[in-house]
């Protein structure tokens, strides 16, 4: 009798347990999915079965007898999922939604990822002075004029136009609309003209900052009449790219499918692009989670966080067909001093002000040794910060300072004989502060303690939590020697907005010079936190400094923006208003067994600016 | 009874009102700004940030954020704008937040159920065989699962019952992540069961495994208490059968702290299993939750807490009419 009870409540259990599963099985799927509103039209490849989510199942094969392999699927993984598909939308900046927009989206540029050049997209060559898509007017405004590449087309069709772009122009500068209108502002309405295959404006005044612009088109046809900001968030217009907007199962995937009717070639076999029939992008947020489902190849490539374990550990993947790339990437790095009166707040005795302290400071930092510590060697110390945006142009302007803890000692030494300062009753100090949520940084405040102890100078770590360190640290000013991260965009007009943030016009709240180096006291400023007084720093340097950016601003001569910049490096370096350190790494992974043509990019444009040249090698 | 339901709303709606001040108070004391990720990016201007605070309504005074918010918030009716945007982008909070509820309910209700339907009929089990070998090796189990911290279990089933396993056999068991593959709308009804499963399992039992050890305690505890009192010993004295002294008078009593336990756990099926669903890439409300209080989207986070607080509310209301049917003892005045 005991025994048939157990046996039956066994049963039972097995009976329940297996219910609970079909039950959790047989439920719909019910989170939210959106599907793409523009039917594609008739593909040269057929899919003739569903794709699954392991990555070696290519649906069709279909090769030129020479080319790449048309078909089959790639499976991108990511941390992050988009808030939007709407680039223009609020949101639309995370760098995520230009990863999988790069699949559908077109503009005028791109990205090269061997060069990290600006490339044409849609339009015939980027205009410049040289090729009269610039001119000068004789009243100091700026003509720009695109040609748009007569093959260029819709996935519907209809052929890319001037019309295009300038509804795009009209959307941005909607003013219900909450879009970022930089540059566009500086369009003169009057002076839009929409070809079948041109597009002309004139700018009030020269500035590089074009270069960027319309980088992202919306097509009019598709687009008129609707809701900008509601109706495109969960699905996409139709498509200017490779692929088209299919599926986006939120919390899960992204699916494109093959734009039929894309216009482009491969430059090597001749054949028509792209070869794959669709790309999947999943989100996966947990990085052990994201490392596994690549080691268990459920996804073909991945953009890691660039932890030094996690590199390792996909390194020991090459053996097995796996390709890990690791460059520098945009985001850099840098230590900073603070100039405005807030400084004080942090550290009562600050020397900021002086520059035989900021170059002690500068010879102090050892950054072979901090690239070694955080970063394992795997790349180079920053000479500049125009290594991050344009690396041909650099001077490294900052070699001038080699670690050296005599030097720094000498230097202090020559503060202290200054008649405007007593180090005896008020030591060399410096007070550090970064944000505390962030490894490498605090790894970093740990190798300063030692650095500092060698060249002399009282040393203390206040590391904070990122929410208030760039919350009301940041904007207040209320740090003496600080440290984090930009981010450098390929080109000039990323090179010449950088200068921005050390603007001696620009104190906050409404420039970005968060240094204060070389700004007027701020008044009536609304939190009462903005107010201070005059920077601790105004002088020839700052005044020319003010002048260079005023002019890089304002000039589209490639020679002499070159110059301009050069001179700002130069001063920023002298004068050691910041101290570059690193690049953070950015390794791209890929099995490369399977995938074809893959080619990281670390900068903005992501591993995705050439999807429509990969295809399965597996085929 | 019915007065008794009734005044308890009423306290469960004071609470709720209470819960929603204390949360939106500490969220907007916390120091972040939710705009604070504009800031790196040098080419956007602070009058774009402006523009940006504009539009979400954060250039107001928290009081009024709060009334705007707390006044469109019980109008859930007025789908999909009755919870305000969520900070990341344009997307509507009720929507964001009732998409991720299914995902949720799926891998909880399960991890739930087999907690259970595993953990309550173990600690029975325990109970009545004391200190027997499987008293002691389950016991022994449910301390190591117990004090195993749900990352390393997650992931320890990710290594070997995903990539592993499928090294050894040649045979795709379990996939490390998503609730289904992409091509699950293209699959049979079959194929959809089985691609749920092999979706399904490792998440589920990472979160069970836990649960189960937990209930199989308390239950046991709980047995043993009922199993050494008076009345069950009369009961054995007048002749009844072991079967029928514990089915019908040691398990009744013996389940009744679990109630609160089991229903506590309900109510906490809402906020998702943030670990778990982030390390399963699982499309649910602890995901969705975490990644919200990361970048200070309080819109989001106040969603989600309210929507646990109900849960609360409802289920502890639940668990104490249940308690009048299992006790008769318990009467509702």
């Amino acid at each position: 009798m005991k025994h048939l009870w157990q046996r039956r409540s066994l049963t039972w259990l097995g009976l329940l347990l297996a219910f609970v599963l079909v039950v959790a099985a047989c439920g719909d799927d019910d989170t939210a999915e959106t599907t793409g509103t523009t039917s594609a039209p008739a593909a040269t490849t057929t899919t003739t079965a569903a794709p699954t989510t392991t990555a070696a199942a290519p649906t069709t094969t279909e090769a030129a007898p020479t080319g790449k392999p048309y078909g089959g699927e790639a499976i991108v993984a990511s941390d992050q999922e988009p808030p939007t598909l709407n680039t223009f939308a609020p949101g639309g900046d995370n760098f995520i939604v230009s990863i999988v927009g790069n699949g559908y989206w077109t503009g005028v540029q791109d990205i090269d990822g061997f060069t990290l050049e600006l490339i044409p997209e849609v339009v015939t060559e980027l205009p410049t002075v040289a090729n009269g898509g610039i001119s000068i007017n004789a009243d100091g405004t700026e003509t720009i004029r695109y040609t748009i590449l007569d093959e260029a087309v819709w996935a519907d069709g209809t052929p890319i136009s001037g019309d295009d772009f300038e509804f795009t122009y009209n959307t941005i500068m909607d003013p219900d609309l909450p879009i970022t209108r930089t540059v566009y502002e500086d369009i003169d309405p009057a002076t839009v003209v929409a070809g079948p295959k041109t597009f002309e404006f004139t700018l009030t005044a020269p500035t590089v900052q074009a270069e960027l612009i319309f980088g992202f088109l919306i097509p009019k046809h598709d687009v008129e009449g609707s809701d900008f900001i509601n109706d495109w968030n969960d699905t996409m217009w139709v498509s200017g790219g490779p692929f088209e907007f299919d599926q986006w199962q939120k919390g899960e995937f992204i699916r494109l499918t093959r734009n039929a009717n894309y216009w482009k070639t491969d430059a090597e076999t001749g054949q028509q692009l792209p070869f794959l029939d669709s790309v999947i992008f999943r989100f996966i947020p947990e990085t052990a989670a994201l490392i596994n489902s690549f080691k268990a190849r459920e996804v073909d490539v991945i953009n890691p966080p660039p932890s030094i374990e996690t590199i390792e550990d996909l390194q020991t993947l090459e053996s097995e067909g796996a390709s890990v790339e690791v460059l520098s990437g945009p985001i850099w790095e840098h230590l900073n001093f603070q100039f405005g009166d807030n400084r004080l707040v942090r550290n009562a005795g600050s020397y900021n002000e002086f520059l035989e302290y900021r170059q002690a400071v500068a010879h102090t930092i050892d950054k072979t040794k901090i690239v070694d510590e955080i970063l394992k060697g795997q790349v180079e110390p920053m000479s500049s910060y125009v290594d991050a945006f344009s690396p041909t142009l650099s001077l490294g302007a900052w070699d001038q300072y080699d670690y050296n803890p005599d030097t720094a000692i000498a230097l202090v030494a020559d503060l202290c004989a200054r008649d405007d300062t007593d180090c005896d009753a008020n030591p060399v100090s410096t007070i550090f502060s970064t944000t505390s949520n962030n490894d490498a940084r605090v790894t970093l405040s740990q190798l300063f303690v030692e650095m500092f102890a060698d060249a002399g100078i009282v040393y203390e770590n206040q590391l904070e939590d990122s929410s208030l360190f760039f919350g009301e640290t940041l904007d207040f000013g209320n740090w003496d020697l600080g440290e984090w991260a930009w981010v450098g965009t390929p080109g000039f007009a990323g090179l010449v907005s950088i200068h921005d943030i050390f603007d001696p016009e620009g104190a906050p709240p409404d420039g970005q010079n968060f240094y204060r180096w070389g700004t007027a006291a701020v008044e009536g400023a609304d939190p009462e936190g903005f107010n201070q007084g005059a920077s601790s720093v105004i002088d020839d340097n700052t005044a020319r400094f003010a002048v260079l950016r005023d002019d890089m601003n304002s000039t589209v001569d490639v020679d002499e923006l070159t110059e301009i910049i050069h001179e700002a490096e130069q001063i920023l370096a002298d004068q050691v208003v910041i101290i570059p350190l690193y690049a953070r790494l950015d390794p791209g992974a890929v099995w490369a067994d399977e995938l074809g043509g893959y080619k990281h990019n670390p900068s903005q444009a992501g591993d995705t600016w050439n999807i429509e040249q990969w295809y399965r090698v597996d085929l | 009874m019915l007065q008794y339901v009734i005044r308890r709303l009423v306290y469960g709606m004071i609470t709720l009102l209470a819960l929603s001040i204390i949360t939106f108070t500490l969220l907007q004391n916390t120091g972040g700004d939710p705009l604070d990720r504009l800031k790196s990016n040098p080419r956007i201007t602070q009058q774009a940030i402006q523009e940006m605070a504009e539009f979400y309504g954060l250039d107001q005074p928290g009081t009024k954020q709060y009334l705007t918010w707390v006044g469109n918030f019980v109008q859930v009716w007025n789908y999909p704008t009755a919870w305000g945007r969520s900070f990341q982008g344009p997307q509507q909070v009720q929507e964001l937040v009732l998409n991720r509820l299914g995902g949720t309910a799926r891998l909880m209700f399960t991890a739930l159920g087999l907690a259970v339907m595993i953990g309550i009929p173990l600690g029975i089990y325990q109970a009545i065989k004391q200190y027997s070998f499987f008293d002691q090796a389950t016991t022994t189990f449910s301390f190591v699962t117990f004090s195993t911290p749900i990352f390393v279990l997650g992931i320890g089933l990710q290594i070997i019952l995903a990539l592993k396993l499928e090294q050894w056999t040649g045979v795709k068991f379990f996939y490390t992540s998503g609730m289904n593959s992409t091509s699950y709308s293209d699959l049979s009804f079959g194929a959809r069961i089985g691609d749920t499963l092999q979706h399904l399992v490792l998440p589920a039992t990472s979160i069970a495994l836990i649960s189960i050890a937990g209930y199989s305690r308390y239950q046991r505890a709980s047995m043993l208490e009922v199993m050494h009192s008076d009345y069950l010993r009369t009961a054995k004295a007048k002749g009844l059968s072991r079967r029928s002294v514990i089915v019908k008078h040691a398990l009744r009593n013996a389940l009744i702290p679990i109630i609160t336990l089991v229903s506590l756990d309900v109510a906490g099926v809402l906020g998702g299993a943030v670990i778990t669903e982030s390390i399963f890439a699982w499309p649910g409300m602890g995901r969705l939750y975490i990644q919200a209080i990361f970048l200070n989207d309080w819109p989001i986070v106040m969603a989600v807490v309210m929507l646990i607080g109900f849960m609360v509310v409802v289920m502890n209301l639940l668990a104490d009419l249940a308690y009048g049917w299992l006790d008769p003892r318990v009467r509702y005045d």
